[in-house]
């Protein structure tokens, strides 16, 4: 087994949702991350995985790290539909979070057992306001 | 992993467009990371990413992977960081560049940030540090420039300057140093010679300080780096480029030309890329040659 979360694009409910090889998220604006567990042990073909289900008292944090240890936040997530899908996860994303490329790393802890999840899909911060200009 | 970069130095200016520090609103430069979607449609519209042979597609998937490796191929080509990263140099100490305010040339370019530059001993081991503990430890710090020393304006072309102008008279070093009278070291060194391996000296690298961003110029050449290495897999699938049919005096004549059109296409990418990597070598570069040889 090797998991892996891939983003969740448009997210409105567990029918409702597109699973995106690469998401960005405007830096300054909050919104909500989703994301999907996935063993990538586990393939139909064609790039998808199958999700992967952890207990129903499972827990999960986030570590936004940086390269500046000073912006590096931890975020517990959780299951926005707990009773239908717990391979589905959220977390917030305030509007001083510093996102950075690739920058995720997930602790999920399930019967017992923690794994460390990185993200297969690409998570990367949209340039918006004066940042678009120069760097 | 993470570094505590709340003191390091920031450069002067930006590093692209190169020198600036405020930039009008109008024109975007700097944009997100070349995606799959983003990538076909710029480099590879218009052609089939299909085998011809198997019918195998090729996915986004597959697609990030021709990115990452055309990004990789730009760093070796163009000898610079793309994304962020913390180096540390440890770099010779040379008499004549010493007497050039301590003029220092990283190898890696360009330098976003100089999170601290000191005189560190080869040993890490019983020095007490929590360098210890660390993957990559440093050596012993013998004495720490005071960031406010180091010159940042060439920084975005890998030269650092110690010019103490303005602390000169009341600084002596900062505090986590082994040796507190660490300053007298830099009066006497003057008069060694050659010393390797002399200042430590650690950088935030990258052409942006915001991960994920990059200068469209660059996501320009990581794209044409990738579609070669697409186009260069896709084209040579073409088995049948020609049929010739006769029967008695009859006879028809079919040509595929679509392998030669994307042999051109490649040579043209080819081309371009080459004129893009010269010119981010030539951004980040120097055409000044300082040294004792």
């Amino acid at each position: 087994m090797k998991l892996a979360l891939i983003a969740l694009k448009n997210y409105s409910n567990i029918n409702s949702f597109q699973e995106v090889t690469e998401i960005s998220l405007q830096q300054g604006n909050p919104s909500t991350l989703y994301f999907r567990i996935v063993d990538l042990d586990q393939s139909p073909g064609d790039g998808n995985y199958f999700r992967f289900v952890p207990s129903s008292n499972a827990t999960m944090t986030v570590i936004l790290t940086d390269l500046d240890i000073n912006n590096t936040v931890i975020k517990a997530a959780s299951m926005p539909a707990s009773l239908d899908d717990r391979s589905v996860w959220s977390i917030p994303i305030l509007s001083t979070d510093r996102i950075t490329k690739n920058s995720l790393i997930a602790t999920l802890t399930t019967s017992g057992v923690t794994y460390t999840i990185y993200f297969e899909s690409e998570v990367s911060q949209d340039p918006s306001g004066a940042d678009k200009f120069f760097c | 992993m993470s570094k505590d970069l709340k003191k390091a130095k920031k450069g002067t200016a930006s590093v692209f467009p190169d020198g600036a520090y405020d930039a009008a609103s109008g024109q975007d430069r700097v944009e997100a990371f070349l995606t799959p979607e983003l990538f076909v449609s710029r480099f590879l519209w218009g052609i089939p990413l299909v085998s011809p042979i198997t019918k195998q597609k090729l996915t986004n998937e597959d697609i990030k992977d021709y990115i990452n490796r055309g990004a990789n191929q730009l760093e070796f080509d163009a000898q610079v960081d793309i994304f962020p990263v913390i180096r540390r140099h440890r770099l010779p100490f040379d008499p004549n560049l010493y007497y050039q305010w301590i003029n220092l040339e990283v190898p890696n370019k360009p330098i976003q940030k100089v999170v601290r530059a000191a005189i560190c001993s080869a040993s890490y081991l019983d020095t007490g540090t929590e360098n210890e503990n660390l993957k990559y430890p440093s050596g012993a710090n013998i004495y720490q420039l005071p960031n406010d020393w180091i010159e940042m304006g060439n920084a975005r072309r890998g030269v650092l300057n110690v010019i103490p102008i303005n602390p000169a008279f009341t600084a002596i070093g900062t505090g986590d140093a082994v040796g507190a009278a660490g300053a007298a070291i830099l009066a006497f060194i003057g008069q060694m010679g050659w010393v390797p391996s002399y200042w430590t000296v650690e950088c935030v690298h990258g052409f942006c300080s915001e991960d994920g961003k990059v200068p469209q110029i660059v996501n320009e050449a990581i794209g044409m780096a990738a579609a070669i290495k697409v186009l260069s897999n896709l084209y040579p699938l073409f088995r049948i480029t020609s049929q010739n049919l006769s029967i008695d005096g009859l006879g028809q004549s079919n040509t595929d030309q679509l392998q030669q059109l994307l042999q051109a296409k490649i040579q043209q990418l080819q081309a371009d890329y080459q004129k893009i990597v010269n010119r981010i070598k030539a951004m980040v570069s120097n055409k000044m040659f300082s040294s004792n040889v």
